[in-house]
């Protein structure tokens, strides 16, 4: 019962219909809700044909319409209206409808226009192949079963190939040994007969007992037994189409297992033909498959079994049988015919675009400051000029000098102008680097050009060396490469550390005159502790990392400062885990260290700075950590450092004053919760 | 709960005549007392038993409607599994029946008693209809109600395997259950098939890759009627001399002077005459059978040209897929369609206007960069009075055809932006409209349980196709235009024959569709139909033989949309409100598959005939078709919100 006949009564006092009997309650009540489920299934009619999966007040009104009903008008709202109770009955519903005043409703500002319906178009699918981008969803996970049939293959590959490659090795050495001992041949034939009794044992993992049966027994009934193995190779389940994900695997996958059908089959064709049959993807395995032919022609002759086999029995059963399964044989030959591998480059057009416009965009940071520094260096070119010839003029009339100023003032004027310009196309190259590390850090669509990336980076990180702003670009593209949640860069960390370390680490006289270089190290810092948390999965790699930046501070003497400064910044980065258990421990002796270039008064202005430069940085990663470690003795959430490798004493006799503000906090927080 | 005596002595009966041993049949039945009849006069017989032993007085009280139904489904349970699935189709039209019977009487409060005590068995199977039985509680009600009166006065098909029906029928008389004998008189029919058929229909249907249960189909035809319906011959082959002919023609012969130019050198020597090249037209080319204007030589040739360069698609060479989504349609975008050269887009909207976009202009303004800003020459049209359910784009690109809730339908030039004449016919909305694949005759499936055939020049309809017991939810035309398929809400899917109106065939399957069609396309060599219903489940019917052939079953939501690709026909392309757009291997599910039952070596590559999903963003596909040159044209309308499954 959707009405209770108590609702029926109630809204019949809003007609005005006072005395409703209990027994014409209850009949109009199961008449209405007949009526209403009439209702309702013509509105989800109009529901589905409208494509919608929620019933709408339309359609509602559409259904009432069809049954020649006044459609129910009034001021339809976005949310659909709700029914509310009413208060202290459990029975009664009201709809929470609001009264509209209507000269407000006149009088309000009119809703904004929608929008127009609009289009655009995107490839779903390219040749049966769903581009990465971002209009198509974004994750196609493979599931466990996929992926387990993908190892299968791939292991049942590597047997095969395996046992191709010995029977390869064993099959150039029966070559030689056509011409050479007789002894090395009976080696040979034992060794023969291990590889079948291995490959006996490959098809016995692989395949379930019937089938094994049957096919000895057919071995031994049938005069070419090489037929059964078709019947294996087809019948083991490889045509998965869902394994065609990776094509040249499954491929290489059934080229060599149905390889040895054929082979029966066309025998007399020659290996050309059987191999123009198949589109086989490498040079590799065109020579496994023909070392495979080769055995295969071979072994026949030197099986007596079967010479005497096919001798004796040829009943005319047996012949039908086998034509019937010739022409499946046929059948199938003509299917794999109809079965085009095709194996693209993988690179499309639109991604090398993409590419090119990437690289051209990085790259121009570093024309727009040779551009700056040409002009710069023309400027002072013409100034000393001007200097030379002004002083020389001075001698001269007034009229020249007049001249020379006018022509300077020109000169300044156009200056200024050029140097706006190069503002502008700073700035217009900045918007769009910003734009393109956006792409970079977000696309999935550009996994396929991961390495070419990083070839450009780790080569132009060379090239640029002494270009501090093109170093920033290169560290920035990088980053948003690492930040990218769809680019797996596992296989070619190798490749990018190396150069963010350069970054991090290399000294340049000339380069590091210019301040950027902090900013820089700091940057690149950042970096490696990203790539670190990204793929912490490897043991291996903080470890090596951190070896390599513990030998850049602790070399002391040799080492420069600022590589110095880079390792410490490093470090710190990485977490306070790693400052406690190598920054700790070589403090005072960095310390000390730092403290002799400051106050020796022989050494250079900019050494010292340098020098000023390591030690704040040793402070802000000691004062991090000691923050931390006070902090966390008052907050139970996490765990305070168990041991710190040096005491806070000891630090405060290193670092003196300097240390308080980090302790002081803790202070206050310690006298916070006292109060 | 049978006697089993009884039992065996049919069967050694049976035995006996099968075996043509009459003499010792005729002592058998002697000495039993039993007499052997055939099926049509067992059925004859209840009519018999109801006229002269009905006893008044049971069938009144409706506890025997409770202990009846409740005694035939302990029965089938505990009956042999080899049985059980083929009885189990017996208990949803005697459920309903019991119902009826019982609101008929009056007895209104033992009905819902009756309804909710049984209503789990057959929840599952048939939710929308169970939802309208519960709605029809009075006798009144049950007057006016659409599907009261069909069920009532229509009969169930049933096909039962002779040993089936022989259980049941000794079942009946065992426990004389007069009533249970009344229904299956009045509202089945039963159909006794002969083992070996039955195997037959068993081997269709172990291909599929889930096995279905049976269900209880009604079409308003016997089964004479629709055996003699779908006897009837077709020529379902394309029209002779048509432009997929001339396209195999062109590339055949290039084929061919390929091999004489390279043959030319050697036959030098030889000094044998060179081959003249002939096309062999396929044989089950067919004439039109309605006059209809002829294409223009012009368009004949573009079509060839178009075709000529397309790439086949297939298994190994998945087409690429062209997505138009549609943006800030604020739900009200009902269909859409792209025009096969896709030069038109045109949607039809629920605020009863139509727009289209051209896009070679789009793409003139785009080169000009005039203006800045993006230029959307969305063009649109107001006139319909209602929602518009279904657009479509001439064949001939000058025109195109909507239908709407007003049940009208309306002809829109692309040339002067204007609504070029009416359609008046239908009483009720109109769902889906087709054109002829040579334009000027369309077709429309209305609420009304009708589809008219209609021509552009005339306000009238052609032909009335009646017969569907529901809606008509999607209409489709035959490639050779000679004949239109049309598909309900009823779960069947009706061809009809342009040339004078009547139904040749009607698919209906016990195994088939389970929830309305509401899909349809037609393979482009007209072999082959493929139907969607609601549930997502897609059937595969050879139109010659008319008999189901496949089954695919891969969608979670309803079907909205499929195309064969072009020439060929190796590919179906199926889009869904589940936001995906699957593809089909035809050219394996073609194969006969009790060829491929015989050829184990076969089987399991025979079980993938899904070669690919590709999920949308969000995106219910609405529209699928593929261009001339076999690229999947497809869009569908960008939504925020996440389609519910309809839960009863």
């Amino acid at each position: 019962m959707f009405l209770s006949t108590d609702s029926i009564k109630n809204i019949g006092h809003t007609v005005g219909v006072y005395s409703l009997k209990e027994t014409v309650a209850a009949e109009l009540s199961s008449d209405v809700e007949y009526r209403l489920r009439e209702l309702i299934q013509d509105a989800l009619k109009f529901t589905r044909h409208s494509r919608r999966a929620r019933l709408t007040q339309e359609d509602i009104n559409s259904a009432l319409d069809l049954h020649g009903k006044y459609k129910i008008l009034g001021h339809v709202k976005k949310e659909t209206p709700k029914f509310q109770r009413v208060i202290g009955d459990q029975e009664l519903f009201y709809l929470d409808e609001k009264i509209f005043e209507l000269e407000e409703l006149i009088n309000a500002p009119l809703p904004l226009y929608p929008r127009n319906v609009s289009f655009s178009g995107h490839w779903l699918a390219v040749d049966g192949i769903q581009p990465r981008t971002l209009s198509n969803p974004q994750f196609q996970k493979v599931t466990k079963k996929q992926k387990k049939q993908q190892d299968q293959q791939r292991s049942k590959l590597d047997e095969e190939k395996r046992q191709a490659n010995e029977t390869g090795n064993i099959q150039q050495n029966g070559n030689e040994n056509a011409t050479g001992n007789e002894n090395v041949n009976s080696i040979q034939e034992d060794k023969q007969q291990e590889q079948k009794k291995k490959q006996s044992n490959y098809l016995l993992e692989d395949l379930p007992l019937k089938r094994i049966r049957r096919r000895r027994r057919k071995q031994q009934e049938s005069n070419e037994p090489n037929q059964i193995e078709l019947e294996e190779a087809t019948s083991t389940p490889q045509f998965d189409p869902r394994a065609r994900k990776n094509p040249i695997l499954s491929d290489v996958n059934l080229g060599t297992s149905t390889i040895t059908a054929k082979i029966t089959l066309k025998r007399e064709d020659g290996i050309n033909n059987i191999l123009s049959n198949l589109n086989i993807p490498s040079q590799l395995d065109l020579k496994l498959l023909e070392q495979k032919v080769q055995i295969e022609e071979q072994q026949p002759p030197n099986d007596p079994k079967n010479k005497n086999n096919s001798s004796k029995d040829k009943n005319p059963r047996d012949e039908s049988k086998l034509k019937s399964v010739h022409e499946e044989e046929e059948n199938l030959v003509k299917m794999e015919k109809e079965k085009e591998v095709v194996i693209r480059h993988v690179l499309t057009q639109e991604l090398q675009l993409y590419y090119d416009q990437v690289i051209k965009i990085v790259l121009t940071t570093s024309e727009n400051e040779k551009l700056e520094k040409d002009l710069i260096e023309k400027e002072k070119e013409r100034e000393q000029e001007n200097n030379y010839f002004s002083n020389s003029s001075s001698s001269f009339s007034s009229l020249s000098s007049s001249s020379s100023t006018t022509t300077s003032q020109f000169g300044n004027k156009q200056w200024e102008n050029k140097l706006k310009i190069i503002e502008e196309k700073k700035e217009y190259h900045q918007k769009y680097l910003r734009i393109i590390l956006n792409d970079l850090s977000q696309n999935s669509g550009i996994v396929q050009l991961v390495p070419y990336f990083i070839q450009f980076i780790a080569s132009k990180v060379r090239i640029y060396f002494n270009q501090i702003s093109q170093l920033i670009t290169l560290m920035q593209t990088t980053e948003a490469l690492v930040m990218n949640p769809s680019i797996k860069l596992e296989r070619y960390l190798h490749q990018l550390i190396p150069s963010i370390m350069t970054c991090a680490l290399s000294v340049d006289s000339e380069r590091d005159v210019n301040e950027d270089h902090w900013k820089m190290r700091d940057y690149a810092a950042q970096i490696i502790a990203k790539i670190c948390s990204k793929y912490r999965r490897f043991p291996a790699l903080q470890p090596n990392i951190t070896s390599v930046l513990v030998a850049a501070l602790v070399g002391a003497d040799k080492r420069p400062l600022a590589s110095q400064y880079g390792a410490i910044v490093c470090l710190q980065a990485l977490g306070k885990n790693t400052i406690n258990m190598l920054l700790l421990p070589n403090i005072e002796e960095l310390l000390s260290q730092f403290e002799k270039i400051i106050n020796q008064d022989k050494q250079k202005q900019q050494k010292k700075i340098h020098a000023i430069r390591c030690k704040t940085a040793l402070l802000n990663s000691i004062g991090n950590i000691l923050f931390d470690q006070t902090f966390t003795q008052f907050s139970s959430d996490s765990k305070p450092f168990n041991s710190l490798h040096l005491n806070v004493s000891n630090l405060y006799d290193l670092f003196g004053n300097r240390i308080s503000p980090f302790v002081y906090s803790n202070r206050y927080h310690h006298t916070q919760s006292l109060l | 709960m049978l006697n089993l005596e009884k039992l065996i002595n049919y069967r050694v009966m049976k035995y006996l005549e099968n075996n043509q041993m009459y003499g010792t049949l005729n002592t058998f039945e002697n000495e039993t007392s039993l007499t052997r009849l055939t099926n049509n006069q067992r059925i004859e017989r209840y009519n018999l038993v109801e006229l002269i032993l009905f006893d008044p007085q049971k069938l009144l009280d409706p506890q025997f409607y409770f202990n009846s139904y409740q005694s035939l489904k302990n029965w089938i349970n505990t009956s042999l599994k080899l049985f059980q699935d083929e009885l189990r189709v017996l208990l949803y039209p005697i459920f309903l029946h019991c119902y009826f019977d019982l609101i008929e009487k009056q007895k209104n409060e033992r009905a819902l008693e009756f309804f909710h005590k049984f209503k789990h068995d057959h929840l599952e199977k048939f939710p929308t209809e169970l939802g309208l039985l519960q709605s029809i509680t009075t006798k009144r009600q049950m007057e006016t109600n659409n599907f009261a009166t069909t069920t009532r006065s229509k009969k169930f098909n049933i096909i039962l395997s002779s040993h089936s029906f022989e259980l049941y029928f000794t079942f009946l008389q065992e426990m004389e259950l007069d009533l249970l004998n009344k229904i299956t008189y009045k509202y089945l029919n039963i159909r006794v098939i002969s083992s070996n058929e039955l195997r037959r229909y068993k081997i269709v249907d172990d291909n599929d890759e889930t096995e279905g249960e049976k269900l209880a189909l009604m079409t308003g035809e016997t089964f004479e009627e629709i055996f003699s319906i779908n006897s009837q011959k077709i020529e379902w082959g394309l029209l002779k001399n048509c432009i997929e002919d001339r396209v195999n023609e062109k590339r055949e012969r290039e084929l061919f002077e390929k091999k004489e130019r390279i043959l030319a050198i050697t036959r030098k020597r030889k000094r044998t005459k060179a081959k003249q090249f002939v096309f062999q037209e396929p044989l089950n080319r067919t004439n039109s059978l309605i006059p209809a204007p002829k294409l223009t030589i012009q368009e004949n040739n573009r079509r060839i040209e178009e075709l000529s360069l397309s790439i086949d698609a297939g298994e190994n060479n998945l087409p690429s897929i062209c997505m138009f989504t549609l943006f800030n349609s604020q739900n009200k975008v009902n269909s859409v369609d792209i025009s096969k050269d896709s030069r038109y887009i045109t949607i039809g909207c629920s605020d009863s206007s139509v727009r289209y976009w051209d896009l070679t202009k789009q793409l003139e303004k785009k080169k000009s960069k005039k203006t800045n800003k993006k230029p959307d020459f969305s063009k649109v049209m107001h006139g319909h009075q209602g929602e518009v359910y279904s657009v479509k784009i001439s064949p001939l690109n000058h025109s195109f055809v909507s239908v709407s809730q007003d049940g009208t339908a309306r002809l829109w030039s692309f040339e002067t932006d204007h609504c070029l004449s009416i359609y008046n016919g239908h009483n009720f909305p109109i769902w889906d409209v087709d054109f002829s694949p040579f334009g000027y005759y369309f077709v429309t499936g209305s609420m009304d349980k009708t589809a008219m055939l209609w021509s552009t020049d005339s306000e009238r309809p052609h032909r009335l196709f009646v017969g569907h017991l529901s809606d008509v939810d999607c209409v489709k035309f035959h490639p050779n235009s000679n004949y239109v398929a049309t598909g309900s809400s009823d779960r069947t899917v009706r061809l009809w024959s342009l040339s004078d109106g009547k139904c040749v065939r009607i698919f209906a399957d016990m195994k088939g569709h389970k929830s309305g069609i509401t899909s349809l396309a037609f393979s482009p060599d007209g072999q082959l139909l493929a139907s969607g219903d609601e549930d997502g489940v897609i059937c595969l019917w050879d139109i010659g033989k008319s008999m189901r052939i496949r089954k695919f079953n891969s969608h979670d939501n309803y079907i909205t949309c499929m195309d064969f690709s072009v020439l060929n026909g190796n590919i179906l392309a199926s889009g869904s409100v589940d936001n995906t757009v699957k593809i089909w291997n035809v050219e394996l599910a073609r194969k006969n598959p009790i060829d491929i039952q015989r050829s184990k070596i076969l089987k399991h590559k025979f079980q993938n005939v899904l070669l690919k999903t590709f999920p949308t963003k969000n995106t219910p596909v609405l529209h699928l078709g593929f261009s001339m040159r076999n690229i999947l044209h497809a869009s569908g309308v960008m939504t925020s919100d996440i389609p519910n499954n309809q839960e009863f």
